[in-house]
């Protein structure tokens, strides 16, 4: 179970943890490995941490096991107690830390070189994210754009790009992009009319138009003002025969009302008033099927692609055109001039 | 407007997606892609949408996003980015042809600026993908290039 844990330590984690054993504090390994000591002691600190070790000894002990036998046992050796460190050790591990060394902590840093080895070394990363969040009030921003100083998984990056590379890449895919996109576009409205003319052109006289290079903006144009003037002539029908089913209830009404008031018998004029109460009816049944008319319009609309698109992460809600008809004649004349 | 919902519960979608099981880099365009989206509705709510003249509301929405994006490009350890950046500089790009060429009929400026958010949302979820896979085999991956210390 371990052996796959160390199979995850990176080649540098297991160069260090190496030296280690050979008893060389983070410092001498920095200047063999030419890298800074704050870099050793993070690949070091991670290996501990990958191979749930107590201290970097532990771990590096656990690597040469591994690597000498090839086989690999629960740890027998006694771990060492995270209260035995010495104190004046966690305060030479902090300077260690400071990837930034003030002149003042040379002398720490010169105490602590004069140790011949590093007997006890305690993991202290697993204490280390949760104080971020707490300590810091962008801790938890740091965290979620994963600038935790210190922290963060290291190894080989796999985009080695500079950024100047990376722009030329970017604007070669837009341009990539570009080209496909109006290829594809090109090749939908070029099959498209051609399907159409295999079809027959009987369906329709536009055919021979819109094959043309930009016939389909033609045909939309097209689309758009044919379906402005049925609109027109529709909204005017619609309108007269609210009109006509209002005035002939209302005369059915004053009939009514001016029987009584010329005190007429209640027999006087009752064919006449049956037949003016029909056409009254037949023009409400008349109203209705217009206002069944008025989706069915809305529906040939979106039919022949004048239904509304909207825009950035396609959150368009209520499109002026689906859902009512509206007279678009006098906004045309806005957008054209 | 089943349309609307589709694309909301997809961004939804990619976007957990995202925070549950992406690097920094899938984390934070997730964020931008979504806070896009609700900016994009709130500017339609306020009654833009109608795409008569050149949306300023939503372009702006849609210039600071190509400026993330464009960010993460240059700094994530990830190939993803830059497709993403480029298809969405092809939808603000649908702005700027509208400004130039009032012509432009309604629907096309319209389609121009909403297709490409489709296959962002897709590639922001297969990048979330292939970073979890990576996590799962080899127990770490970088989330910005320059966290590799043998990098110049």
């Amino acid at each position: 179970m371990s052996a796959s844990r160390i199979d995850l330590l990176t080649e540098a984690q297991r160069a260090c943890l190496r030296l280690v054993l050979t008893h060389h504090n983070s410092k001498e390994i920095a200047a063999l490995l030419g890298v800074s000591p704050s870099a050793i002691d993070k690949r070091i600190e991670r290996a501990v941490q990958v191979l749930g070790a107590g201290s970097r000894f532990e771990a590096a002990r656990l690597l040469q096991r591994h690597e000498t036998a090839g086989d690999f046992d629960v740890p027998a050796e006694p771990r060492v107690m995270p209260s035995a460190t010495p104190a004046p050790r966690a305060a030479n591990d902090r300077t260690e830390d400071g990837t930034s060394p003030t002149p003042s902590s040379d002398l720490l840093v010169a105490t602590y070189d004069r140790l011949p080895s590093e007997p006890i070394d305690v993991a202290r990363a697993p204490s280390h994210p949760p104080q971020v969040g707490q300590d810091d009030p962008w801790g938890l921003v740091r965290r979620f754009m994963g600038m935790t100083p210190g922290g963060g998984p290291e190894g080989a990056a796999r985009n080695r790009l500079s950024k100047g590379d990376r722009l030329i890449r970017l604007v070669g895919l837009m341009a990539l992009l570009a080209i496909t996109t109006v290829a594809l576009v090109t090749m939908t409205m070029t099959m498209t009319s051609l399907f159409r003319q295999v079809r027959g052109s009987a369906a329709s006289p536009r055919v021979e138009h819109s094959s043309r290079w930009g016939g389909k903006f033609d045909m939309l144009k097209e689309r758009r003002q044919a379906t402005d003037r049925v609109t027109a002539d529709f909204l005017k029908a619609e309108a007269a025969v609210d009109q006509a089913a209002s005035l002939a209830a209302s005369c059915v009404a004053t009939l009514l009302q001016q029987r009584a008031a010329a005190k007429l018998p209640v027999a006087t004029g009752i064919a006449a008033l049956q037949l003016v109460a029909d056409a009254s009816s037949d023009l409400i049944k008349a109203r209705q099927r217009f206002v069944d008319a008025h989706q069915a319009l809305v529906a040939v609309r979106s039919e022949i692609g004048l239904g509304a698109f909207y825009a950035y992460g396609d959150e368009g809600e209520c499109p002026p055109n689906e859902g009512a008809l509206r007279d678009d004649a006098r906004l045309h004349l806005v957008v054209a001039a | 407007m089943d349309r609307v919902w589709i694309f909301n519960a997809l961004q939804l979608a990619a976007t957990g997606y995202a925070f549950w099981r992406g690097g920094a880099p899938e984390r934070l365009t997730g964020l931008a892609l979504l806070l896009a989206a609700l900016a994009t509705r709130m500017f339609h709510q306020l009654g833009a949408g109608e795409f008569v003249d050149v949306e300023i509301g939503i372009m702006t929405v849609d210039i600071v996003l190509l400026g993330v994006m464009i960010a993460i490009t240059l700094h994530a350890d990830r190939f993803w980015p830059a497709w993403v950046t480029a298809l969405h500089a092809l939808g603000t790009g649908a702005h700027l042809a509208r400004a130039i060429n009032p012509d432009v009929i309604r629907l096309a400026y319209a389609v121009l600026s909403v297709m490409w958010s489709y296959p962002i949302v897709l590639l922001l979820a297969v990048g979330t993908m292939r970073h979890a896979r990576r996590v799962r085999s080899r127990g770490w991956d970088l989330d910005w290039s320059r966290q590799d210390p043998t990098l110049p």
